[in-house]
């Protein structure tokens, strides 16, 4: 829903303005953010562990240092993260395939901090590969230019309740705006969505591409650029003999269905637009965490999943377009 | 509670048994507008050696049955010339009313023509009349006459800014208002999202609000209900009305068809899209934006005792990016409706109406790659309710009512690559009935009792699927535990309820009274609505073996006093309501095409108390009101804000209005009106955390609505210059016409819709740097709004 209302309310006349207002927040106490998202293979695997801190502050949030981490599964094989610098633990593989968990078994992660327990625990879940990766050519409208559209092209894994992340790279830049989470259940966008076994749907295949501006004009998600000019080409393209053909890198992360909840609620609580959007906006709540304190008075947030990542990239050619008709 | 029924059966046996103790004429009629034989609703039928009498009801019809004898009566209603008449009553009297218009003039004015003291004598309080001729004087957004905007100018109504859908009544929400058009519910009162209501202004004849004290012929939801009536078109001539303002061009047209039978007939469209059209290309590829409506009634007078009225509504908005893309909604009402005289003193109506909300969705630029949904919201009614004038001391009133309900929250289709799926949600059906009785009495010429009792009852049925779930976690999405399938309207659950309405009027002398009611007010479809303001794609749920019916008390108590022969009318209200089962939602809830909304979904207890103060002049060169409202709205939810009390969202503490009229001369006038509004309350962060490079706000303790936007305050002046009378020659002219210039949001203050928090992004972040995080005031209209209109009619 929450990506199809910016479609609908940015046709809507604008007779509204918006500023910023310095708004004076009350104080807080700072509390443990438990940042777990654990990949299946064989690389160093990372948790990190930092305090919340004042809204408007984006300095780089404080590590705590000299906590106890640690993962064990359903069989008792336990995973010891170290710590290496502030507020990073993390894990070390043993050797090239000493891969981190396997499908189906349950991860317990325990912590111990200022002699406070905080568990949770999460089912390692996998990822579909990714097929291809194409692009389609659409004609500009309402100021926007002509581009080259990314699409990436996977099937949901068959069986209701797979969740994934699909992160996205253009030319290298992870794209990690609010508005470009882009998150599936089953394929489609939400639980009951109907997408079980399916193609991922067209937006989510198309959450691959960023709405980059330059001097207030829409830059194109993607293009081909030729050194000059060339009538024998069909297709379009743009003259430049210092730019090259940008290219996408695409990662699904397989995530757990509470996970989806935790990043479909992060969406509506950051992804703020303004404008007519916000007649559609939700009132601000926190965000749900699946990281318990053992004491009822401590009060912890963050998140911990064990997942599985596949990826692909490609850069555009001629040989990339998919021709839409 | 079991003290007042019997209470209430007592009182109506000793009617009954007093009927006949003496005998008794009837007085009765229909009572009508000279101009154009538009009945009246609410004129004040006053007998003077009674010292009281009666109103005619929302047909126009009066009825009064008095001992042989002679009598002055009197028939008053505002902005029309009283009309005194000598009867000599000796047997029944049929008697037909037609009052003239009193002449808008300034003349007028000076011959302080007796104006009515409705709101001291009637029984009625905590109600909000406005008549279409003062909102046609009021200034409006973009010079649109707009019902709903008129009707947040009156004590106790608000919203939480514009573009919002519906109105708020007394803290309660959009979705506890139950509209009626002819009588047929209105589901979504609004064009554009919200900043024009549905209701076109040529078509309708009176709108009554009903915040407390309602009688029992009135159910369903528990904060208010607003009553518009449709006009009859004009029985004597033809009349054609037409308008073109900043939005809306408009053409209204009725007149008789037979001499038994009138029509009315008006529509309305937006024509921003055909300028558009007009002078570019942007929307041929199909994009476009627009919106009408069209209302059309017609009326039979088969003869004395029976009459029959049809009247319609149909309504769109359409929202088109392209040929493939877009959005849409729309209500469609259609009411028949019959009255019937089994005698001079039973009066009876039967009405069937249906009544359709939906809206639908289409995205996607292929048909390979595309998403259509479908909602919808059906209803159909039979409703036959009977008027007894028992004698001048005694109106009962009782009928039924019966509703079928068809919910269709999605018809839900996608396709991705070619390959269709189908995500529709079942229908759900439900029955909605009630048996209600009402007695008003006249005890003495100071006390008048209105009471009565409702029976409702709502049947949930199949077939579909019926989920249980855990008993909850407070505050938390519920555990599904079952799902069983249900036959063809087998009843999955059922609820009944009895609500009692109770009113009391003393009044020590004429222009004073003081009245106190009580009702208890039952709502078994609930609007699932979790944005800051109500929207269009809202769906509408029924009461379920999850969801209960919300169940609204209310005590109002309250002072009226007029002065200097009602030309200064003044009143102060104290209300309290307590809600049960109030819909609540936890932290994220996901409310559209989701299978187990309600596990979503919460209970809480919500709490509304407060004063309204209204100060009203009717006559004189400057006239107009003043009304204020303090007011708290909380809810209490388990699991949600500590389990403690919170805000609603429509809490708004004060609420100061000011509408001025200034007729400068025959022809100029001027209006201005005035609001200030305590900010909404909202939810602030306090803290932030980064997750996989996300930036995310935090709550501390997750506290809801303990902060507020800033105040919402805004000045509107009109202008209205009317068309000359008279020809140069001398000659009327045939046509009447006026220009209205309106400049909404005089000085142009930014007044914040919400406050929200944003994370800026114009530049892409540096790996291990941290987003930027700021607070952003949006104002739906930012500055100053100036709008001509130009309305004629002949």
């Amino acid at each position: 829903m929450h990506r199809i209302i910016p479609l609908i309310v940015s046709v809507i006349v604008v007779i509204s303005c918006e500023r910023v207002v310095d708004l004076e927040l009350n104080e807080a106490d700072p509390i443990l953010v438990v940042d777990a998202w654990i990949s299946r293979e064989a690389l160093p695997q990372e948790i990190r562990l930092t305090l919340t801190r004042d809204y408007y502050d984006r300095t780089t949030p404080p590590g705590v240092r000299e906590a106890e981490v640690s993962i064990t599964d359903e069989n008792g094989k336990a995973y010891e993260f170290v710590e290496l610098d502030s507020g990073i633990y993390r894990w070390q593989p043993l050797n090239e395939i000493d891969t981190f968990g396997e499908i189906g078994l349950a991860y317990f992660l325990e912590i111990s901090f200022e002699g406070n327990n905080y568990s949770s625990v999460s089912i390692m879940t996998d990822a579909p590969k990714i097929d291809s990766i194409t692009f389609r050519f659409e004609e500009g409208v309402f100021g926007f230019p002509d581009s080259y559209f990314g699409e990436f092209w996977a099937r949901d894994l068959e069986g209701p309740d797979d969740a994934y992340w699909i992160k996205s790279w253009k030319n290298g830049q992870y794209l990690g705006r609010p508005s470009e989470i882009n998150i599936a259940y089953d394929g489609a966008f939400s639980r009951g969505g109907g997408g079980d076994g399916l193609l991922f749907i067209q937006p989510i295949r198309d959450g691959v591409n960023p709405f980059d501006q330059e001097d207030g004009d829409f830059k194109p998600p993607f293009m081909i650029y030729l050194p000059e000019k060339n009538d024998t080409i069909d297709f379009h393209y743009e003259v430049s003999d210092t730019l090259q053909n940008d290219s996408l890198y695409v990662e699904i992360h397989s995530i757990s269905p509470e996970a989806f909840f935790f990043l479909n609620q992060v969406i509506s609580e950051t992804s703020r637009e303004g404008g007519f959007g916000e007649l559609f906006a939700t009132p601000m709540a926190n965000v749900i965490t699946n990281i318990e304190s053992e004491s009822q008075d401590v009060r912890v947030v963050g998140f911990f999943n064990t997942g599985t990542r596949t990826s692909l990239g490609r850069r555009i050619s001629f040989d990339a377009i998919r021709e839409v008709r | 509670m079991k003290h007042f029924y019997r209470l209430a059966s007592l009182l109506l046996l000793f009617n009954f048994f007093s009927i006949e103790a003496q005998e008794q004429f009837s007085l009765n009629g229909y009572i009508r507008d000279a101009s154009n034989g538009e009945t009246l609703i609410g004129t004040t039928v006053y007998i003077s050696e009674l010292g009281g009498g009666t109103v005619s009801n929302v047909y126009g019809y009066y009825s009064i049955s008095l001992p042989p004898g002679e009598y002055t009566v009197k028939f008053q209603y505002i902005g029309f010339s009283t009309q005194e008449k000598k009867i000599t009553l000796n047997e029944n009297i049929r008697l037909e009313i037609e009052l003239k218009p009193e002449e808008t003039q300034l003349e007028a004015v000076e011959i302080v023509a007796e104006a009515e003291d409705y709101n001291v004598s009637e029984i009625e309080m905590s109600t909000a009349k406005i008549d279409i001729k003062t909102i046609e004087r009021m200034p409006a957004f973009m010079g649109e006459v707009d019902i709903i905007k008129s009707l947040q100018l009156l004590p106790g109504v608000t919203t939480v800014g514009e573009g919002a859908s519906g109105f708020n009544v007394r803290g309660g929400s959009v979705g506890q208002n139950l509209i009626l058009l002819d009588e047929a519910p209105v589901y979504n009162s609004s064009h554009l999202f919200g900043f024009f209501s549905v209701f076109n202004p040529d078509a309708v004849k009176d709108v009554k609000l009903y915040k407390g004290g309602i009688p029992s012929q009135y159910g369903g939801r528990i904060a208010s209900i607003l009553d518009v009536r449709m006009k009859e078109g004009n029985a004597k001539e033809y009349k054609v009305n037409a308008g073109v303002g900043a939005v809306f061009s408009r053409l209204a047209v009725e007149g008789p068809i037979t001499d038994r039978s009138s029509f009315i007939i008006a529509g309305r469209r937006s024509y921003a899209d055909l300028l558009v059209k007009a002078f570019s290309d942007v929307l041929n590829d199909g994009a476009g934006l627009y919106f009408y409506d069209l209302t059309a009634k017609t009326n039979y007078n088969i003869n004395d005792k029976n009459r029959v009225f049809l009247s319609g509504y149909f309504g769109r908005d359409v929202f088109k990016f392209d040929e493939q893309q877009g959005f849409d909604w729309g209500n469609q009402t259609t009411t028949l409706r019959w009255n019937h005289l089994f005698s001079d003193r039973l009066f009876s109506n039967f009405t069937f109406y249906s009544s359709h909300f939906d809206y639908a969705f289409s995205v996607g630029e292929t048909r390979r790659d595309e998403f259509n949904w479908e909602s919808q919201i059906v209803t159909y009614d039979i409703k036959p309710e009977l008027t007894y004038f028992i004698n001048p001391s005694n109106e009962l009133i009782f009928g039924a009512d019966l509703l079928l309900y068809v919910f269709r929250p999605a018809r839900a289709y996608g396709t991705s690559n070619g390959e269709r799926t189908d995500v529709s949600l079942e229908d759900k059906r439900a029955l909605e009935t009630a048996l209600y009785v009402g007695n008003k009495q006249t005890l003495s010429n100071q006390i008048t009792l209105q009471y009565g009792l409702r029976y409702s009852g709502f049947r949930y049925m199949g077939d579909g699927t019926v989920y249980s779930y855990q008993d909850p976690v407070p505050g938390e999405r519920k555990v599904l535990t079952g799902a069983e399938s249900v036959k063809d309207w087998e009843t999955i659950e059922y609820y009944q309820n009895l609500e009692p309405r109770f009113s009391a009027k003393y009044q020590p002398y004429r222009s004073l009274s003081f009245k106190g009611s009580y009702n208890r007010m039952v709502q078994y479809i609930h609007l699932i609505s979790n944005t800051i303001a109500a929207t269009p794609i809202d769906v509408w749920a029924p009461s379920t073996n999850n969801i209960k019916p919300q169940i609204g008390d209310q005590f109002t108590i309250g002072a009226f006093k007029n002065f200097r022969s009602n030309s200064w009318e003044t009143s102060v209200e104290f209300y309290y309501r307590k809600t049960r089962n109030q819909v609540d939602y936890i932290d994220g809830a996901d409310i559209f095409i989701n299978e187990f909304l309600e596990a979503d979904l919460l209970r809480g207890t919500g709490r509304a108390k407060g004063m309204e103060v209204y100060i009203r002049r009717n006559e004189g060169k400057v006239n107009g009101w003043i009304s204020y409202s303090l007011g708290k709205s909380e809810i209490k939810t388990p699991g949600v804000n500590l389990d403690q009390w919170y805000p609603a969202r429509f809490d708004q503490t004060h609420n100061f209005k000011l509408a001025a009229f200034y007729d400068l001369n025959k022809r100029v006038s001027f209006s201005a009106n005035f609001a200030y509004l305590t900010g909404t309350p909202t939810t602030y962060p306090n803290h932030r955390y980064e997750i996989q490079g996300m930036t995310i706000p935090y709550i501390e303790d997750n506290l809801r609505n303990q902060s507020r936007i800033p105040a919402y305050h805004r000045l509107d002046l009109s202008a209205t210059i009317q068309g000359r009378k008279y020809k140069k020659n001398g000659k009327p002219r045939r046509v009447e016409d006026n220009l209205v210039i309106t400049v909404y949001n005089a000085y142009a203050r930014e007044n914040p819709f919400s406050v929200y928090f944003a994370q800026p992004s114009e530049q892409r972040l540096d790996p291990g740097e941290f987003t930027r995080t700021q607070s952003k005031q949006f104002s739906m209209i930012g500055f100053r709004f100036p709008s001509i209109a130009y309305n004629l009619k002949f």
